[in-house]
């Protein structure tokens, strides 16, 4: 489950508590770059399951420059609301006393700090690419591909100026030098290495640094032939710590993945202020939360053999983790593209337009402008006003199609998407549950049938990590609190019936005998009154060009009952792609409508 | 930490006396003028720089000690002050005296004093930025600007400059720093007058923003100001008692104190579920306002 071993669990504990498989109660936590999130897990007649949920500010940036702060503030709100002690004079009790007081294991997952910069570097850095790309994703880093002149150009002091104000922008966390397989001719590789040396010499920080210069040295991590390592370690000996690892082929690519990943703690999180006590609390290394995600979305699709895609839409980056029936994983990632301190990239990556025709309201540019960068200006600020509010729901749809189409990734081709959990703060903190089912349609725009959950205790990031140390409990709290709240099953069409005509005609069978039917015309969005517990066989009968998955024209019976969620049976005849009206007014009234029929709302 | 590392007290906070230690940054090729345990006066010059018009004076901007010197980097000085911080900024570190446009005047026509640092406490429209970085003034503070037309002036995507990505580059030695942020606000009265009272003075200013680590721009003046009181730390927690004023939403800049913290959450302006406070604005009036949208200010 999740790929955690037993071997792992027993060493992990750090030999604080119990052993985890007989922990009574776990505090698991999610330090995001805004939020910091906790759960409160106990046994609940002999059952795992979550008794609180909190969300409090990140405390990273002065004047509360201690991850901790924040843990603590969550740790008191849990306090407040259960009325169980955590901590003694401040500090958490662990293991669990006798009285009850603290938990037995904590489990830590984080964005804080942002994705892990890395350079990347080497003359096998574009041959190689499609295979770099493979063995990097899914994982919590951003690539950068910053060129540094050879080691012999002659450079003026202008020049070094300039090459050093670049790197100081990147602010590269580590380096990765891409060699060959074989080892290459001339000095390619030496140069390379002399240049990443002169890099780190340009990163040193100096007295007259303006604030909170990196520490010195820069990790590189070198993938190639081994005689080709042994050139890059020599040049770089005194300098930074060079770890090698096998060149990439198309079997050879978890040793770099295992190696950037592991760099993840070393490298972002341990430059969190206070993370030393934090990281002494917790049971097991902590994972990105993306890395966690990853594992719940492939433990659901392991577990109910069905095609899963978890979406993560947060405040500087958005994450996807699909996973396939048959153990495929299909990550996609924006590190740096979120509804938050992200959104100022999330913009420059789609354009202004594209996040504009969303919004169901008179807003120009430089209304988004001003909400962008004062959501930048301010990361914890939420949206305070509905218009603000329809604002980040639009981000957040560009945020996961931007994430779903990101360079490599093979997520965009998943269909059928059986099952899309949503969680993170954006979806959990919704004014009503159709504007998280509308922002994962528009986001995703599934095909087929789909079952919308939404995880509004924001756990699901949690779990992926929890299954290092304890498969038990993740295994089940992924099938209970992570998944409280099914939206709706949605079906979705494709195909070319005009706006208006009939798309689909359904028959739906429920478990008690009654039967209704319903007529779906091209280009709406419908909910059909399927209450949440009852479930129902369906018969679908699309027009000759739609196509509900099968083939145009082609109909369906579930072999399944779908289950009705708070939001029924969702139709969404609107088509794929889904393209919205170029007349401004008219886009308008159509995404009000939209809306207004999820919401359940009367038209008048 | 390095003796010689810079301190930033943090949080947006008006500290009417304040020790800092602040660089000027100097361009290659500046002639120093002063050299390390040097004291200074704000209206010293520290360097001078060749232009096409001769030699330019750099002046030290605030009363104080120098601690460090590098050349082709900057001197770094050591001073009590009067610190005001704003929200957000472009341009790095000038010196002027500050002043106000004539009342009543229009900043498309009002003149612009060369050198100076003007004040202005509402939204500052386009022309003015455009005319005091034609016209030589050394920086702007102002309430605010719209988002776009701050882009447009500084000929950049603001939001990169924020990540950090790229350096800005803005028109002149114009530093720009916004009090309240983007849109249409007015300046916190508390500023206001205190900027009011010390027109005239000369004021060292810098628009260096980076929000991750909570770093604003700010405006440095050589005397403290005694008529403010004692500088206290905010708290840091929003509990009854604190001074908040509302950062966003209808009510936006707005003050007032924390009366209660409900335990149980609430449903807020834009339809979510948020913790709430019960804020007694200056106005008199009881509100209930989402917690994520109160800045301490006391």
């Amino acid at each position: 489950m999740l790929g955690a071993t037993s071997n792992a669990a027993q060493s992990l504990d750090g030999g604080r508590g119990r052993q985890p498989g007989a922990a009574r109660s776990l505090l698991l936590i999610d330090c995001g770059s805004a939020f910091t999130k906790a759960a409160l897990v106990g046994l609940v007649e002999s059952r795992y399951r979550m008794l609180a949920s909190v969300s409090v500010p990140t405390t990273l940036a002065a004047p509360q420059a201690d991850i901790m702060l924040g843990v603590r503030n969550a740790m008191s709100e849990i306090e407040r609301i259960t009325g169980r002690v955590l901590m003694r004079a401040g500090q958490p009790i662990q293991p669990e006393d006798e009285d009850g007081a603290g938990v037995d294991l904590a489990v830590l997952v984080s964005s804080a700090g942002g994705p892990m910069r890395l350079m990347t570097l080497g003359p096998g850095r574009e041959s190689l690419a499609m295979l770099l790309q493979r063995a990097l994703s899914g994982l919590f880093i951003q690539l950068e591909t910053q060129q540094l002149p050879p080691p012999d150009a002659p450079l003026s002091e202008s020049d070094l100026h300039r090459l050093a104000a670049n790197l100081r922008a990147i602010q590269p966390h580590a380096a990765l030098i891409v060699g060959s397989p074989t080892q290459l001719p001339g000095n390619a590789i030496a140069s390379t290495a002399q240049s990443v040396a002169r890099a780190i010499d340009l990163l040193q920080p100096t007295a007259m640094d303006v604030s909170y210069p990196r520490p010195p040295g820069l990790p590189v991590i070198f993938t190639g032939a081994p005689p080709d390592a042994q050139v890059v370690a020599t040049t770089l000996q005194g300098r930074t710590n060079v770890q090698s690892v096998e060149a990439l082929s198309p079997s050879t690519l978890s040793p770099l993945t295992r190696a950037v990943s592991a760099l993840y703690e070393s490298c972002v999180l341990r430059e969190a202020p206070g993370y030393a006590a934090l990281r002494r609390m917790v049971a097991a290394p902590p994972l990105a939360t993306v890395t966690s995600l990853g594992g719940v979305a492939r433990f659901l699709a392991h577990h109910f053999q069905m095609n899963v895609v978890a979406v993560d839409v947060g405040a500087n980056s958005t994450e996807l983790a699909g996973a396939t029936a048959k153990g495929e994983f299909l990550p996609a990632l924006h590190p740096t593209a979120g509804v938050g301190a992200g959104s100022g990239q999330l913009a420059r990556a789609v354009g202004a337009d594209s996040i504009l025709r969303w919004i169901a309201a008179p807003i120009d540019e430089d209304d988004l402008r001003e909400y962008i960068l004062t959501h930048m200006l301010r990361p914890r600020l939420l949206p305070a006003t509905p218009l603000a509010l329809e604002i980040q729901y639009a981000l957040a749809r560009e945020a996961i199609r931007l994430a779903m189409h990101a360079p490599g990734t093979r997520m965009a081709g998943l269909h059928p998407m059986d099952i899309v959990l949503g969680t993170g703060g954006v979806l959990a903190h919704v004014a009503h549950p159709a504007d998280a089912a509308l922002v994962l349609l528009d986001g995703l725009q599934p095909r087929g049938i789909t079952s919308l959950v939404l995880d509004s205790a924001q756990i699901a990031g949690m779990l992926g990590n929890l299954a290092m140390v304890s498969p038990d409990i993740a295994a089940a709290l992924s099938s209970t609190d992570a998944v409280p709240l099914l939206l709706g099953s949605a079906i979705s069409i494709h195909g070319d019936a005009p706006d208006g005509q009939l798309a689909l005609r359904i028959v739906m069978e429920f478990l008690d005998g009654r039967q209704e039917e319903a007529e779906i015309a091209s280009g709406t969005l419908v909910r059909l009154p399927v209450a949440p517990g009852d479930r129902v066989l369906l018969s679908l009968y699309p027009a000759p060009n739609v196509d509900i998955g099968l083939g145009p024209g082609q109909h369906a019976r579930s072999s399944e009952p779908v289950e009705g969620g708070v939001l029924g049976l969702i139709v969404d005849a609107r088509g794929r792609p889904l393209l919205l009206p170029s007349d401004p007014e008219m886009r308008v009234q159509q995404l009000r409508a939209w809306r207004k029929a999820l919401r359940g709302e009367s038209e008048s | 930490m390095s003796n010689l590392a810079l301190d930033y007290p943090l949080g947006r906070p008006i500290a009417p006396s304040i020790t800092v230690r602040r660089r000027r940054p100097l361009p290659q090729g500046a002639v120093l003028r002063v050299q390390t345990g040097d004291g200074v006066s704000a209206l010293q010059p520290i360097a001078e720089i060749a232009t096409q018009n001769g030699r330019v004076p750099v002046l030290a901007g605030i009363d104080g000690r120098v601690i460090a010197v590098t050349p082709g980097k900057g001197v770094i000085i050591e001073g009590v002050a009067t610190l005001l911080q704003g929200l957000v900024g472009l341009g790095e570190s000038a010196a002027g005296p500050l002043a106000f446009l004539p009342q009543g005047e229009s900043p498309a026509v009002a003149l612009i004093p060369r050198g100076a640092i003007l004040v202005y406490p509402q939204r500052a429209p386009l022309t003015l930025l455009q005319r005091a970085a034609a016209h030589g003034a050394m920086g702007v503070i102002a309430a605010s600007a719209s988002a776009l037309e701050l882009e447009s002036f500084a000929r950049a995507d603001i939001s990169a400059f924020l990540e950090q990505r790229i350096p800005l580059a803005v028109p002149g030695p114009l530093v720009v720093i916004l009090t309240e942020g983007l849109g249409d606000a007015a300046m916190q009265m508390e500023m206001q007058t205190l900027l009011r009272r010390r027109e005239g003075e000369m004021a060292l200013v810098n628009g260096t923003s980076h929000p991750r680590q909570n770093v604003r721009p700010e405006v440095l003046l050589s005397r403290p100001d005694l008529a403010v009181g004692e500088y206290v730390p905010p708290p840091v927690l929003l509990r009854p008692g604190a001074i908040v004023r509302v950062a966003a939403g209808a009510r936006r800049g707005m003050r007032g104190m924390i009366r209660h913290v409900p335990a149980h959450m609430a449903v807020d302006a834009a339809g979510l579920r948020t913790r709430c406070a019960t804020v007694e604005l200056d106005t008199g009036e009881r509100v209930s306002l989402p917690m994520h949208l109160l800045d301490i200010i006391g």
